[in-house]
C-alpha cells in the first residue's frame, strides 16, 4: 500500500503511541498540578473496575439489594499468602470512597483550571466539556447510594428526589421519572440503578472522550500565558509528565484503599420506611446543598433548590464566555480569583456546616450469621419487601406453600387479615412482645372446634389471666371465628 | 538520558502496580464469588420407610432441602432413587445423569436406569452399562433410622 505520491504510509499503532506519548511536548515548567485530571481518569477506571465486579453479585431489588451486599461484605472471603482478607469488603470500600475521591478530584482539577486561567480560549469548549463531566460525576454519586437499600440510602435519596419535585413547573414530574412513581419504591432502586451502570456511563464516556481528545488537540496550557501569546511546548511529555501523573493516581488509588481498609464501606441497616427519628444526612458532597436547604427553611424554596445551585452551574458552563479577560496568570485577574475565592468558600464552609449539624439516630445492620455457623437465622428482610418464603407469605395473608390445605390457608389468612401476629407468632413470624401468646402451630391445649369458637367470642370469661380481645373488639364476623375455630383446632398439640 | 531511563523505568513501574493490583483483586474476588456459603448445617432427611423398599423395583421419590446460593435462599428438590445393594443395604443413587445430568428413569422389563436425552444405560446398582456416561449414578450418603431411611442434604 502507498500514497499517491509513493511514499510509504504514515500512521498505524507507531505513529499513534508516538503522537500521544513518546514524542508529544508539553510546556515547561508544568507540575504535579497539571497531573490531576490524569489522576482522576485513572481513579474513574478503578470505579469501573470494582463497580463491574460488584455487579457479580449485587441485585438492584428491594427484597435482596440489602442480602447481597451483606453477602458481599461478609461472605466474599479469600485466601492470599495464607491470610484469609475479606476481599469482597474491601472492594465494596474501594467503590465507596473512590467515589469520594473521584469528586475531590474532579474539584481540584476545576480549581486548578480556574485558577490558572486555563480555562480560556481557546478552551472554552474543553472547560464546558469538563463542566458537564462533573455533573455527571455527581449523577454517578447520587445514583450510586441508594443501591445499597440501607437506611441511609433510602432516606437521602428520598430527601434528594423530594428536592427535585420540589422545581418549579416540570419539578413533580421529572422527580415521578427519576422514581419511577409516586413515592420512592422497588421502580426507584431498579432505575437507579439502570442510571448507575448504563445511562450514566453511556452520557460519561462520548464527554470523556471528546474531553481528552481536546486536551490532546489543545495541549496543557503553558503557566501564565496571556490568550492570543504563542503557547511554547519545550518539555517532553514521556516520561516526566507520565511519571507525575502516575505519582498522583498511585497516591490517590493509596488512599482509597487505606480508607477502604481502614473504615471499610458503611453500611446501615436495611431500609425501612417507618422508622421514626431518623434524621438521613447525604454524602459529604451533596452537604453544602443540604445545609443550604435548611438555611432557607421556611423561605422560598427557589432559591436554595434552583436559583443558587443552578446559578452556579450556568455561571460555570458560560464562564469562558463572561470572562472576558486575557490574562491568565492569577495576580493580573484579582476580581476573578476573588470572585472563585468566595464560591469556594461558601461551599466549603456550608459543607463544613452540614457536617458538625449532630446526626440523627443511627442505624445499626442486624446481626449477621457467618460461613461456618450452624444455626442459621435469616436474614432480617426490609419490612416493606416482598414476603420470599412460604411462611411470611402465608402470614401476609397470601397463599403460600406452607398452608397447604384449605383450612391451614383460611387460618392464615385470616391471622394476617386480624393482625394475630401483633401478639403471636404464626411460623415464628411476629412480635415476640405479646407476653405469653403462644406460637399458633402446635399452641398448646386439648381444645376442639368448638371450644375455640366460643372461646374466641370472650377469652378473658374463659380464661382470665388472659389479655387478648374480644371478638367484638377485633370486629370478628361469625363466619371469620369459626373459619379461625377449625384451623385453631387442626393446629393444636395434642 | 540516565534521568529518561530511571523515569521510564519508574511509570512502567507504577503502572504495572496499579493494574496489576487492580487485576489480582478482579481474580481474588471472581474467585471468591464463585463459591456458595455454606451457612446451614448438613442434616439427615427422612426419605422412606424401609418397609416401602420393594424386591426388585427400586423407589423413586424425592426430598427437599434449603441451601444458599450466594445471597439467595432456595428450597432445592433432588429426584432420587432408593434401592438396596447386594448386601441389602439401603442405597439413594440422584437421579442426575452423570454424563450430561438428564433425569435417568427406571426400566422395569430390562431393569436398568436409561437415560432418554443420550442412550447411557446403567445396571440396577448404578454401574454404566452402555452409552457416553463416564462414571456410575451418584450415590447420595444414607442411613437406616428405625423404620426410616434417611438421605443426608447434598
Amino acid at each position: 500500500m502507498s500514497t499517491p505520491d509513493g511514499t510509504a504510509p504514515r500512521g498505524g499503532l507507531r505513529a499513534m503511541l508516538g503522537e500521544w506519548v513518546f514524542s508529544k511536548q508539553v510546556p515547561a515548567g508544568i507540575g504535579f498540578l497539571r497531573a490531576l485530571g490524569t489522576a482522576l481518569a485513572v481513579v474513574l477506571l478503578t470505579q469501573a473496575v470494582t463497580g463491574m465486579l460488584l455487579a457479580l453479585c449485587y441485585v438492584p431489588s428491594p427484597d435482596h439489594a440489602y442480602d447481597s451486599i451483606r453477602y458481599i461484605d461478609e461472605e466474599v472471603r479469600a485466601t492470599l499468602l495464607g491470610h484469609e482478607l475479606a476481599v469482597g469488603k474491601f472492594l465494596r470500600g474501594l467503590h465507596h470512597w473512590g467515589a469520594s475521591a473521584v469528586i475531590v478530584l474532579a474539584a481540584m482539577h476545576l480549581l486548578r483550571v480556574f485558577f490558572t486561567g486555563a480555562y480560556k480560549r481557546p478552551r472554552a469548549l474543553l472547560w464546558v466539556l469538563g463542566v458537564a463531566i462533573l455533573g455527571v460525576l455527581l449523577g454517578f454519586g447520587f445514583t450510586g447510594y441508594l443501591l445499597p437499600w440501607d437506611m441511609k440510602a433510602f432516606f437521602a435519596t428520598d430527601v434528594g428526589l423530594n428536592i427535585v419535585a420540589q422545581l418549579p413547573k416540570i419539578g413533580p414530574d421529572l422527580a415521578d421519572l427519576l422514581r419511577g412513581g409516586p413515592e420512592l419504591g422497588a421502580p426507584t432502586l431498579t432505575r437507579m440503578f439502570a442510571a448507575h451502570v448504563l445511562f450514566l456511563p453511556a452520557l460519561l464516556l462520548p464527554l470523556a472522550g471528546l474531553h481528552l481528545l481536546l486536551v490532546h488537540q489543545l495541549g496543557i496550557t503553558p503557566p501564565g500565558a496571556r490568550v492570543g501569546e504563542p503557547e511554547v511546548k519545550s518539555a517532553p511529555f514521556f516520561p516526566d509528565h507520565v511519571v507525575r501523573e502516575l505519582l498522583v493516581a498511585t497516591l490517590a488509588l493509596g488512599v482509597i484503599a487505606l480508607l477502604a481498609r481502614q473504615l471499610g464501606p458503611p453500611l446501615e441497616g436495611p431500609a425501612n420506611r417507618d422508622a421514626h427519628g431518623y434524621e438521613p444526612r447525604p454524602e459529604w458532597y451533596f452537604l453544602a446543598l443540604f445545609q443550604l436547604l435548611k438555611l432557607f427553611e421556611g423561605g422560598s424554596i427557589l432559591i436554595p433548590t434552583v436559583i443558587l445551585p443552578g446559578g452556579l452551574a450556568t455561571v460555570l458552563l458560560l464562564l469562558p464566555w463572561i470572562d472576558r479577560n486575557r490574562e491568565r496568570a492569577p495576580s493580573k485577574r484579582p476580581f476573578a480569583i476573588a470572585c472563585g475565592l468566595l464560591v469556594v468558600g461558601s461551599v466549603a464552609g456550608l459543607t463544613v456546616w452540614g457536617l458538625q449539624t449532630p446526626a440523627g439516630e443511627e442505624s445499626k445492620p442486624p446481626p449477621y450469621v457467618h460461613v461456618g455457623d450452624l444455626s442459621y437465622t435469616p436474614p432480617s428482610s426490609p419490612p416493606f419487601s416482598p414476603p420470599r418464603d412460604a411462611a411470611s407469605a402465608a402470614a401476609a395473608g397470601t397463599t403460600g406453600v406452607a398452608a397447604a390445605s384449605p383450612i391451614a390457608a383460611k387460618g392464615e389468612a385470616l391471622v394476617a387479615q386480624y393482625e394475630c401476629t401483633a401478639c403471636h407468632l404464626l411460623h415464628g413470624v411476629g412480635d415476640t412482645s405479646g407476653a405469653g401468646a403462644p406460637e399458633f402451630i402446635g399452641i398448646p391445649g386439648a381444645h376442639d372446634a368448638a371450644w375455640y369458637a366460643n372461646f374466641l367470642i370472650d377469652p378473658k370469661q374463659v380464661r382470665p389471666e388472659i389479655d387478648m380481645p374480644s371478638a367484638a373488639d377485633l370486629e370478628l364476623t361469625d363466619a371469620d371465628r369459626l373459619a379461625l375455630a377449625d384451623w385453631l383446632a387442626s393446629v393444636t398439640a395434642r | 538520558m540516565i534521568r529518561r531511563g530511571f523515569l521510564t523505568t519508574v511509570a512502567v513501574l507504577l503502572g504495572t502496580a496499579i493494574t496489576g493490583g487492580l487485576g489480582l483483586l478482579a481474580s481474588l474476588f471472581a474467585r471468591a464469588t464463585s463459591r456458595w456459603p455454606l451457612r446451614h448445617a448438613r442434616k439427615w432427611t427422612a426419605l422412606c420407610k424401609v418397609a416401602d423398599l420393594g424386591a426388585d423395583a427400586p423407589l423413586e421419590t424425592s426430598f427437599t432441602f434449603e441451601r444458599f446460593e450466594g445471597w439467595y435462599r432456595e428450597k432445592v428438590a433432588r429426584q432420587v432413587y432408593v434401592t438396596r445393594d447386594e448386601t441389602g443395604a439401603p442405597v439413594v443413587f440422584s437421579r442426575t445423569c452423570t454424563h450430561l445430568g438428564c433425569p435417568v428413569k427406571w426400566k422395569a422389563q430390562s431393569k436398568t436406569f436409561r437415560c432418554a436425552c443420550h442412550g447411557g444405560v446403567f445396571d440396577a446398582q448404578g454401574a454404566v452399562l452402555d452409552g457416553p456416561p463416564p462414571r456410575p449414578l451418584v450415590r447420595l450418603p444414607c442411613r437406616i433410622a428405625g423404620e426410616l431411611i434417611e438421605v443426608e442434604e447434598a
